[in-house]
């Protein structure tokens, strides 16, 4: 009964998804038109996002332990910088060297 | 007993009558089967010219009345018709022998069954007998090797892991490649592992476009149509099978040191090599020095160098005592006090048992299946495996003579439990730590060579903090992954509802609607808990995540079929519509800080950490038609045709068009061959079709997007205010990706099929391909999903089988098949792109190698040496290249190599010898080269300290005593003498695997009547029993590409069982 109930009330798929997990540009957009508060929100909201950015862990999405931001920029630029040393080979070893130099290679 | 009491009665009726009718009389007899002897029940018996009929009943014994001179039919599915004219006897036996052309008359194909000689197109399949002996939990993990073209690759063992398939090459390279699976018509987003084996009647592989074309935008990558078992109009028969085994891991583990001694000596070794090569002393002062500070820095000879620090002795003597530096060995005299073996508590032989009950049967006009399952597999790492209670109901009745009507429901509850990080390096991860933590640190906290135990009785664990008056372990701080294994709570509960139900209805003749409707509801509850006593979550008292997912997907179908005769011509047409709605809807919340250490729910912890809540909405709907025609059982035509629009695309791009066109002519049926009676079979068919592929994934990630064509900002948690940030960008252009899909080949079938070939060429041809594009780095959106670049595949496989005796009582047969294909970038964004170790190119495959080229030893100090470029005036590269002993000034060059074999695919046997029965299965793989980054880590010295060996990192390397090893030295200082993304990790990826054993013993009709049921079985079954490859301890079949990581070790599985039938 209830699979019959289904089928009748739709027969066709529902092909205009909205999105519920990363909101659109177009939400955002609506958003930011429907008042002058919303706005506010949206450009706030978005300049707080790009510094938020500065102290994401894992911006390339792999979970490594060097990528945590622009701090872990820093200390990778020092460490190759011949003042500090390292002697394990572990994270940040590709900054001390020199081996890091591919976009979708760390080490 | 009822069934034979029924035939009594009937005789005896008989004979009355047979008074009254004088011409007439009654005939009985039994029907048995050519091939073995075994009665036949539900053959059919007719007076030829008459509507009059019996069936044999279940003892293969019929009765009938007839006239002298009237002719008797026997006929039976997958046996030849017999034909008998009555004479004066009263009993007629019939010993009816097998039609071998019909035995795999019906082949499930999409959206319906076809005869297999009139399929155009690539299909295999695998029946219900070659299923039941798959004893994984996920009935593709245990089909490497079975099909041609078909490669099936477990990325783990671990109970219930689904693998990884991939059909005739390479689809993809951002989009998915896995192919589609169709369960009982019905497309599929569920997991496999929730069907129970023993339901399963048949597995299908759709392998090119005239066969998968109907499944259009999600074909390209292939289809497997699982098909589920059903009743059939037969008494009703009750089959129980069970089975029990013991599970151990598959492979042996690399060749690495399992006792304090050597590792000291090893250790010692790579410490004095540093010295020398580093630290400038003499080999004589190296020992010493080296001898004195390995276990703690003392720094005697006051050279201020630094120690080793490996801080636990397991000698009774001072810590600078135990390697003597004139031998480098273990001083003589020392003894150990207490050495412990992780593998023996983080690994154990566990128990599998597997128990199926199944009723099947019905009328000529209802028909009924029920089955209830059990499983539970404990795999061989402590605290995981694999549980699932299954049940499953099918019916389908003919209700009016133009209505059918039927539904099936499945309902699985699984428990999955998972081990910590499988396949990755991390310290918690059982299989990875069992095989790099050094033999010197235990398991358990010691004193004076007597493990601790607590208030309770309990032994301590040493989690290398120093507490318990423990040294402070330099590897892996605070993990002891047995305790954690044993403490830790992760669970994977899954409740999947799987429900079907049509109703068809027949319109005119030859004329049907088919109204399909197929619901899968997959509720998940995933519980992972890190104790609060070991590990990670000590420093937070515990720390645990809840998260809870519903997958809800609904599929309908609306098919008209017509199908119609005239003179020699056939034609079967199929119209229909299809759509899917899809929803996930996600939560999940993690707490730290628990009040008690074994109870991970959330109200008892105290404070919050995060939350995620998300759903996923998916859209598909297609309209599809099909013709298939035939002349004269000669020739073959299948077209088919969908038109399908995806709610990934935005809607101006959302409708793709996609097709399959197959022709096959079978020569064997033409007449100038009718007198070639050793041909039974002889068909040419080709193919070609356009298929399509939404199925593009994130930016390196595993995940879909289900809204490719929008930007997509994340909402991120910043201190409580609203923070935005784009997270992908998006692409309104973005469509379908295009699989053009060529398949040629014959198929040959000799002396009545005892000897088959069937071999096919194929080419794949990837366009548009879907793909994650780089972006400068300055826009800060790395990636934007395109349309671009184009990749071909190209190959051949051939599958021959033989039956070279087939008699009564003896029988033995084999298949083999082989596939091999060559994979070729033709397209591409930009002139090339970099993906970790690999490069693409235009002209190369997808997996080209793009590594240092690693030269050798300096057999002067023992550094490794690569390649680097001669660079000119103008910086850039001559051409020429120079040897240089920095690894970071080696110049990464693209190979001609990479881990796509030659050839791979399978090879089995199978004998019988009256009731006993023995088959073996292999699966192989030749050529292609793999990456085995576990086998070089065990001789990096440099890494974290206490980090075990390879025996071969003692043996093979240079030493200032050895300068002519093959290997460079080990070094606890040098970074990089076992680089990574050299050359120098390439391995063979060739294998030969001993997939399955299987034996069994059928007991015949004595025995079978004397227990008053209808069939007996015993049987035993070993699964993964061998592994022939080039390292120990390395196991190709456990990557696409070829990639060796610490994962769960494939199962071997060694179990005895039982079949019964009544």
């Amino acid at each position: 009964m209830a699979i019959g109930a289904l089928t009748l009330s739709s027969c066709s798929a529902d092909l205009d998804t909205e999105n519920k997990e990363y909101v659109s540009r177009d939400q955002i957009s609506a958003l930011a038109e429907s008042s002058p508060e919303s706005l506010l929100i949206v450009t706030e909201g978005i300049n707080d996002g790009t510094n938020a950015f500065l102290r994401t862990f894992s911006t390339y999405g792999d979970g490594a332990h060097s990528d945590f931001g622009l701090k872990a920029m820093n200390l990778g630029l020092d460490l190759m910088s011949n003042d500090m040393v390292m002697t394990n080979s572990h994270w940040f070893s590709e900054y001390h060297n020199y081996t890091g130099r591919e976009q979708t290679n760390t080490r | 007993m009822k069934f034979k009491l029924t035939s009594l009665l009937t005789f005896f009726m008989a004979l009355v009558i047979q008074f009254s009718f004088a011409q007439e009389k009654t005939v009985s007899g039994t029907v048995t089967s050519a091939s073995d002897g075994m009665p036949v029940p539900g053959v059919s018996v007719i007076v030829k010219g008459t509507t009059r009929g019996q069936q044999t009943d279940f003892d293969g014994k019929y009765t009938i009345k007839v006239s002298v001179g009237e002719t008797l039919i026997f006929s039976f599915i997958s046996l030849k018709t017999t034909e008998v004219v009555v004479g004066a006897s009263n009993i007629i036996n019939v010993s009816m022998e097998e039609d071998v052309a019909a035995l795999d008359e019906v082949v499930v194909t999409a959206y319906g069954v076809q005869k297999k000689e009139s399929i155009t197109g690539s299909v295999a399949e695998l029946k219900a007998e070659e299923v039941a002996k798959v004893q994984t939990s996920n009935v593709v993990q245990g089909m490497t090797g079975k099909v041609a073209g078909v490669q099936v690759i477990n990325d783990s063992g671990q109970p219930g892991a689904a693998p990884e398939v991939r059909f005739r090459g390479i689809g993809s390279i951002n989009a998915s490649s896995a192919p589609l699976y169709v369960v009982d018509g019905i497309p599929f987003q569920g997991d496999v592992n929730t069907i129970s084996n023993q339901d399963i009647s048949s597995v299908t592989f759709l392998k090119d476009a005239s066969a998968a074309a109907l499944y259009g935008s999600r074909g390209a990558n292939g289809v497997i149509i699982i098909t589920t078992k059903k009743g059939a109009n037969r008494p009703m028969n009750v089959s129980l099978d069970v089975r029990t085994g013991i599970n151990s891991r598959s492979i042996k583990e690399y060749d690495i040191m399992k006792t304090p001694g050597e590792y000291y000596e090893g250790m010692f070794q790579a410490y004095r090599n540093n010295l020398i090569a580093n630290g400038g002393l003499s080999p004589e002062q190296a020992s010493q020095y080296a001898a004195n500070n390995l276990i703690r820095e003392t720094d005697d000879l006051g050279l201020g160098l630094e120690g080793l620090g490996l801080n636990y002795n397991l000698y009774d003597v001072a810590d600078g005592q135990v390697i003597d530096p004139s031998t480098g060995r273990v001083r003589q005299g020392a003894n150990l006090l207490y050495s412990e073996d992780w593998n023996d508590h983080l690994f154990k032989n566990q128990m599998l048992t597997q128990s199926n009950l199944s009723v099947s049967g019905g009328s000529e006009n209802s028909s009924l299946y029920l089955s209830l399952g059990q499983e539970k597999n404990n795999g061989y790492v402590i605290n995981s495996g694999f549980e699932r209670y299954n049940a499953r109901i099918a019916a389908d009745t003919k209700i009016r003579s133009f209505l059918e009507l039927g539904a099936s429901v499945s309902y699985a509850h699984t428990i999955q439990k998972t081990v910590d990080g499988d396949g990755t390096s991390s310290y918690s991860n059982p299989l990875s730590w069992a095989r790099n933590i050094a033999p010197i640190y235990p398991v358990y906290a010691y004193k004076n060579g007597v493990r601790q135990v607590d208030a309770n009785g309990n032994y301590i664990f040493d989690d290398g903090t120093g507490a318990y008056g423990m040294p402070i372990r330099p590897y892996g701080g605070l993990q002891n992954p047995v305790a954690t294994a044993t403490l830790d709570i992760i669970n994977n509960v899954n409740d999947n509802v799987f429900g079907t139900a049509y109703a068809k209805f027949k319109l005119y003749e030859g004329l049907d609607f088919t109204y399909n409707v197929g619901v899968d509801v997959r509720n998940r509850s995933i519980i992972s808990f890190d104790t609060p006593l070991y590990g990670d979550a000590k420093g937070v008292n515990g720390r645990g995540e809840n998260a809870f997912s519903t997958g809800l997907n609904l599929t309908q179908q609306q098919l008209l079929n017509y199908s119609t005769k005239f003179g020699n011509h056939s034609f079967s047409i199929l119209l229909g519509h299809e759509s899917t709605d899809y929803t996930y809807k996600f939560l999940e919340m993690q707490k730290v800080n628990f009040l008690l250490p074994d109870v991970p729910v959330l109200d008892f912890a105290a404070s919050y950490q995060s939350s995620r809540n998300y759903i996923r909405e998916y859209g598909i709907e297609g309209y599809l038609s099909r013709v298939n025609y035939d002349y004269d059982n000669k020739y073959y035509v299948n077209a088919s045709f969908r038109r399908d629009a995806s709610s990934v695309f935005h809607p101006d791009n959302r409708w793709g068009n996609f097709f399959g066109v197959g022709g096959a002519w079978r020569v064997s049926q033409e007449s100038f061959l009718e007198d070639a009676t050793w041909l039974t079979e002889f068909k040419l068919k080709a193919s070609y079709g356009e298929q399509g592929n939404d199925a593009i994934l994130y930016p390196d990630s595993s995940t879909r997007n289900y809204y490719a064509y929008r930007d997509q900002f994340e909402v991120v948690p910043n201190d409580g205010e609203l923070a935005i940030q784009l997270k992908y960008l998006g692409n309104p252009d973005l469509t379908w990706e295009t699989n053009a899909n060529f398949n040629a080949g014959f198929e040959l079938g000799l002396w009545e099929n005892r000897f088959t070939l069937n071999a096919e060429y194929f080419s794949r041809e990837v366009r548009d391909m879907l793909f994650n594009t780089p972006q400068d780095p300055s826009l800060a959106f790395p990636d934007l999903p395109e349309n671009v670049g184009d990749m071909i595949n190209k190959g051949v496989e051939v599958t021959v089988t033989g039956d070279i005796i087939r008699t009564e009582d003896v029988g033995l047969s084999f298949n083999i098949n082989a596939t091999h294909y060559k994979n070729e970038i033709t397209r591409l964004p930009q002139e090339d792109l970099i993906n970790g170790r690999f490069r693409y190119n235009v002209g190369g495959s997808v997996y080209d190698y793009y590594l240092r080229e690693y030269v050798g030893v300096n057999p002067e100090n023992g550094n490794a040496q690569w390649y680097k470029d001669v660079l000119g005036d103008d910086k850039k590269p001559t051409g020429e290249k120079v040897v240089t002993e920095k690894f970071s000034e080696a110049t990464k060059y693209k190979f001609d190599r990479s881990p796509i074999p030659d050839v791979y695919g399978g090879f089995g046997f199978n004998f019988r010898y009256q009731g006993f029965d023995l088959g073996l299965d292999f699966a192989y793989q030749i050529g292609g080269e793999g990456y085995d980054s576990v086998y070089w880590n065990l001789f990096d010295a440099s890494g974290d300290v206490g980090n075990n060996l390879h025996r071969d990192a003692i043996t093979k390397t240079w030493t200032v005593d050895n300068k002519n090893a093959e290997l460079p030295r080990i070094d606890t200082n040098t970074q990089y003498q076992f680089g990574s993304q050299s050359t120098l990790y390439l391995v063979d990826a060739s294998y030969l695997s001993l997939q399955n054993i299987s034996m069994g013993y059928t007991f015949g009709k004595g025995t079978t009547d004397a227990l008053g049921v209808n069939s007996l079985r015993i049987y035993a079954l070993a699964n993964n029993v061998a592994l022939w490859s080039k390292r120990q301890g390395y196991d190709p079949r456990l990557s696409l590409t070829g990639l060796s990581s610490n994962e769960y070790s494939i199962l071997r599985t060694v179990s005895v069982g039982m079949n019964l039938q009544f």
